[in-house]
């Protein structure tokens, strides 16, 4: 495999998303290759980077599940004919 | 319909055992989709990027996923499921007026726009990639959400939500080929973005 194939490859490989063998091939090609292993690292670490400053966590506002619970059970009440 | 009626002459009337399958349906959403309100909460949240706005589309996407319950197939995806109404009712309810446009261009699109400029700043390239923890978080999800929707909903469904490209196909409805190509484009797109904001920022020259 070369550089232009391994690079072509690297996002669905950094993504978990490559079958074998053509898994195996990308990452034999990136650790005898620094000029791509260097490139796959940096594409890993941005991507952690991201997700990591995009993933705000927060807990459910209190009051929240039974405002939901009320919409639900609302919804599901029976719907009589008017009168 | 009216579920309830007809209960006095019925034996096994049709009504009686839409009564019963309600109630099954109903105890299922409890018992599966109920637990999942705190984790769709923050998905929420991660979408609009305000709490007010994250309660609305919470409470939208339970009140939808609980009226389409019965179309949901047990034993499948149910998180992607809840995703994809989520997604829906965002696209649906905060971006019908939205007038950005759509696309990225092919100009945005260069391979290796960020690494080449962060590795002329100095070190190793993949080094370098730690000038992006000195930016803000709100400077990051800017840029993030700064992206067309499409392209964001994909990029946050992969590297924030950790969806797999299969399931992110299911939540937006489209062939696994166009989630890789909106990924694509939008991982290129956002560094883009994220060279620009380092720039503003001062962090690089």
């Amino acid at each position: 495999m070369d550089c232009e194939q391994a690079l072509s490859e690297l996002e669905a490989y950094l993504d978990g998303e490559l079958a074998e063998p053509g898994r195996a091939e990308v990452e034999s090609h990136l650790f005898g290759c620094a000029h791509c292993f260097d490139r796959g690292e940096f594409r890993r670490r941005v991507r952690e980077i991201v997700g990591r400053k995009c993933g705000i966590r927060a807990d459910l506002p209190s009051g929240m599940a039974e405002r939901i619970h009320g919409l639900i059970a609302a919804e599901g009440e029976p719907r009589r004919p008017p009168g | 319909m009216f579920p309830h009626r007809g209960g006095i002459l019925a034996g096994v009337s049709e009504p009686a055992k839409q009564v019963v399958d309600q109630r099954r349906l109903d105890e299922r959403f409890e018992r599966e989709a109920i637990p999942l309100l705190n984790e769709m909460y923050g998905a929420a949240l991660r979408l609009t990027r305000n709490p007010s706005d994250a309660e609305d589309l919470l409470q939208e996407t339970f009140l939808r996923a609980y009226r389409g319950f019965a179309s949901f197939k047990e034993g499948t995806n149910l998180r992607a499921w809840l995703y994809r109404i989520l997604t829906n009712a965002f696209i649906n309810v905060y971006r019908k007026r939205q007038r950005e446009p759509q696309t990225i261009s092919d100009s945005e699109v260069e391979e290796w726009y960020l690494y080449d400029r962060l590795g002329a700043e100095g070190a190793e390239p993949s080094a370098e990639a730690q000038v992006l923890e000195t930016l803000p978080d709100e400077d990051v999800q800017e840029a993030l959400a700064s992206l067309p929707d499409q392209f964001r909903l994909a990029v946050l469904l992969a590297d924030v939500e950790g969806f797999s490209y299969k399931e992110i196909a299911q939540i937006l409805d489209v062939p696994i080929g166009t989630v890789m190509s909106r990924l694509h484009r939008g991982r290129r797109a956002l560094e883009r973005r994220l060279w620009d904001v380092m720039r503003e920022r001062g962090v690089v020259t």
